[in-house]
C-alpha cells in the first residue's frame, strides 16, 4: 500500500517502512543496541531526502527510547547528575547541529556530509563488531578474560586525565570524581551526531561509560538511555522547527514498527546463541557500509537532482 | 458505478454540445470530467477527462499547465574516486506540470512560429525562467530538468493523444501522475485548421489536499515550533504506551 509523506514529499510503500522499523526493533531488542544507526541509510536508500531521514531518524528514537527510559528510572538505574552535565553538552552540541544541517542543506552539501560520516562510523563500528565476534565464537575462554586484563590496564586513560582537568565535580550515583569538561565534550560531540546523523550515540556513549570513564555498569545504559532519550527529543523538535525536516508520518509508522519488532527479539534473544546475533548485526551493517560506498563510486545514472522547494 | 456515471454523464453531454455547436455556429464547445483533483495520503494518480464538439473537421490540441513551482537543481559531479553532490540553485517560476496532447503531433499541424507562440513545445517551457544564485558550473540544467520532467511524467508531449470520434467529437484522457503541484491547473484548448488556430478555449481544474494530509502540512511550516514540540511529545508518550502494553502482553 502506497502512502504520501507530507513533509518528505514522497511515495513510500508501507510496508517496506513497517519492515524497516521491524527488522531494526528486532536487531536492537536481540542485541540490545539502539537501531538508529540503521534507519536513516535505510530511508536514504530508498529516496527520502538525507535532511529528512535525518530529522525523523531522530524523532524515531524518542519513541522507541522513551519505555527503556522510564524502565530504568523505575529501577534507580539513572544517574540523574550525570544525566543533566551530559544533556547540558548534547543540547548545545545538538542545536549547533541543528544550524550547521541547515547551512549544509542550503549550499547542497548536506547529503554527502551525511554520506561521508556514515561510511567512516559504521565502518569502524561494523569492523569492530566484527572482529569482536568472530573473536568470541573462535576461543570464548581465552580471548575473553585476555581481553578483560587489556581493558583494565589501559582503559582509564580518560578518566584519569579527567582527575587532572579543571571543574572537579562528584558523581556519587556512578561512584566518580572527575572534570565537568569530560561528559560536556562528550555531550556535544553525541548532540551533534544526533543532528548530522539521525543516531541516538548510545554505541559511543555506552562504551566510554563502561572502559574509558570506568562507571558501574547497572548506572551506564539507564543514564546513556536518560540523556540521548532528552537529546533526540530536543534535537528533533528543532529540526521540525528549524528545517521543516521531520515527517511525522513516517516517524509514527516507524515507531510502531520498531515497537513491535523489539518484542519479538527480547523474546528471540533468550533463545538464540548471542554471539552469533552480534555477527549477524556485524554484518547487516557492513553491508549498509559497502552500499553507501559504492552508492558514491559509482557513476550515478542520473547527474541532476531536482526537489520541489514547498512554501 | 462511478466510473459508468460518468460515462453516461459524459455521452449525454457531448450529443447535447454537439447539437450546440452545430445550432449555435460556435466553432468549439469543451468540457472536463471533473473540476477537482484531491490528494490523500493514498493518492496514487488519477485520470482527468475532457472532451467536447466541433463544428468542422479539423485538428485539436489541449495544453495543460500547472502552478509554477520554484525548484532545488542540485548536480553529482567527479571528486577523485567519489561521485558527489557539487552544488544547488534555486530555479523560481517553473511550470509543475505541463502536458501538450494533440491528434496530431503539433509539428505536423502547426508552423514553428505558431507553435512558440502558443508555447507548444516543452523545450520553451523554461523560457525566461533564470536560476537564482547560480554560481556554480551547472552545465546543461535546463534539458536535464526536461528530461527529468518526463520521466516523472510531469511534462508530456503527446502527438495521439486526443482521440477523435467521427469528425465532430473529440476526447481525451490525462493520466496526472502522484505528486501534484497543488493549485489551479489551466488548460487551453485549440481548434487548428489548415495550419492556424480558428478557435479557442480555456477550462481550469483545481488540485488540492484534503484532510489529514493538508492539515499536516500547513501545521509543519505554518507552526514549524509548535508542531515540532507537540509531535516529539507525541512519540514520547506513544512509545512508553507502546512499550508497557507490549510489555504486558508479553508477560501473559
Amino acid at each position: 500500500m502506497e502512502i504520501f509523506l507530507p513533509i518528505a514529499h514522497m511515495d513510500v510503500n508501507l510496508l517496506t517502512i513497517v519492515l524497516f522499523g521491524g527488522v531494526v526493533g528486532l536487531l536492537s531488542g536481540l542485541v540490545g543496541v539502539g537501531g538508529g544507526f540503521l534507519i536513516t541509510p535505510l530511508l536514504i536508500f530508498i529516496g527520502v531526502p538525507p535532511l529528512v531521514a535525518v530529522a525523523t531518524g531522530a524523532a524515531q528514537i524518542v519513541g522507541t527510547s522513551a519505555a527503556g527510559s522510564y524502565a530504568h528510572w523505575r529501577l534507580g538505574n539513572i544517574d540523574f547528575k550525570m544525566g543533566i552535565v551530559l544533556l547540558v553538552g548534547s543540547w548545545t552540541g545538538g542545536s549547533a547541529g541543528v544550524f550547521l544541517a541547515k547551512m549544509l542543506q542550503q549550499g547542497g552539501h548536506f547529503g554527502n556530509i551525511v554520506t561521508f560520516l556514515y561510511v567512516v562510523l559504521l565502518g569502524i563500528v561494523g569492523t569492530s563488531m566484527l572482529f569482536e565476534s568472530v573473536k568470541t565464537i573462535r576461543g570464548r575462554a581465552g580471548a575473553r578474560s585476555g581481553g578483560g586484563k587489556r581493558r583494565k590496564q589501559d582503559g582509564g586513560w580518560l578518566s584519569a586525565a579527567g582527575e587532572r582537568l579543571p571543574g572537579q565535580m562528584e558523581f556519587p550515583v556512578s561512584r566518580l570524581r572527575i572534570s565537568l569538561l569530560i561528559p560536556l565534550i562528550l555531550g556535544v560531540s553525541v548532540g551533534v551526531l544526533t543532528s548530522l546523523m539521525g543516531v541516538g550515540g548510545g554505541f559511543i556513549m555506552v562504551p566510554v561509560m563502561i572502559y574509558m570513564l570506568k562507571m558501574p555498569t547497572k548506572v551506564v545504559v539507564g543514564t546513556s538511555l536518560f540523556q540521548l532519550l532528552f537529546t533526540t527529543a530536543v534535537v528533533a523538535s528543532m529540526q521540525a522547527g528549524v528545517n521543516h525536516a521531520v515527517d511525522p508520518f513516517l516517524a509514527l509508522i516507524l515507531i510502531l514498527g520498531s515497537a513491535f519488532g523489539t518484542q519479538w527479539g527480547t523474546r528471540l534473544s533468550v533463545k538464540l546463541p548471542g554471539e552469533k546475533l552480534r555477527l549477524v548485526l556485524a554484518l547487516v551493517v557492513m553491508a549498509v557500509t559497502i552500499k553507501m560506498l559504492v552508492g558514491i563510486l559509482i557513476r550515478p545514472e542520473e547527474l541532476y537532482n531536482m526537489a520541489v522547494v514547498v512554501g | 458505478m462511478r466510473p459508468l456515471i460518468r460515462f453516461l454523464v459524459a455521452l449525454g453531454w457531448v450529443l447535447f454540445a454537439s447539437r450546440a455547436v452545430a445550432a449555435t455556429g460556435d466553432e468549439l464547445v469543451t468540457q472536463l470530467g471533473t473540476h477537482h483533483v484531491e490528494i490523500t495520503a493514498r493518492f496514487t494518480g488519477q485520470d482527468v477527462l475532457i472532451f467536447g464538439a466541433v463544428s468542422h473537421a479539423g485538428d485539436v490540441i489541449i495544453k495543460v499547465t500547472s502552478p509554477e513551482q520554484t525548484v532545488d537543481i542540485s548536480r553529482k559531479a567527479q571528486y577523485g574516486p567519489f561521485w558527489l553532490t557539487s552544488g544547488k540553485f534555486t530555479v523560481p517560476g517553473t511550470p509543475g506540470l505541463l502536458y501538450v496532447l494533440s491528434t496530431r503531433p503539433v509539428a505536423d499541424i502547426l508552423g514553428k512560429a505558431e507553435q512558440a507562440r502558443y508555447g507548444l513545445d516543452l523545450t520553451d517551457a523554461l523560457q525566461g525562467v533564470q536560476p537564482k544564485d547560480a554560481g556554480t558550473d551547472m552545465g546543461d540544467w535546463r534539458s536535464a530538468f526536461i528530461a527529468l520532467k518526463k520521466k516523472g511524467h510531469y511534462y508530456l508531449q503527446d502527438g495521439h493523444a486526443v482521440k477523435l470520434l467521427g469528425d465532430r467529437l473529440f476526447s481525451a484522457s490525462m493520466a496526472l501522475p502522484a505528486k501534484l503541484p497543488l493549485g489551479s491547473y489551466h488548460l487551453e484548448i485549440y481548434l487548428v485548421r489548415a495550419g492556424k488556430v480558428v478557435a479557442e478555449q480555456t477550462r481550469k481544474f483545481d488540485v488540492r489536499e484534503v484532510h489529514a494530509e493538508r492539515w499536516v502540512s500547513d501545521t509543519a511550516y505554518g507552526h514549524s515550533w509548535l508542531f515540532g514540540i507537540a509531535f516529539t511529545l507525541f512519540a514520547m508518550v506513544l512509545g512508553l504506551v507502546l512499550g508497557i502494553v507490549l510489555r504486558r502482553g508479553g508477560d501473559d
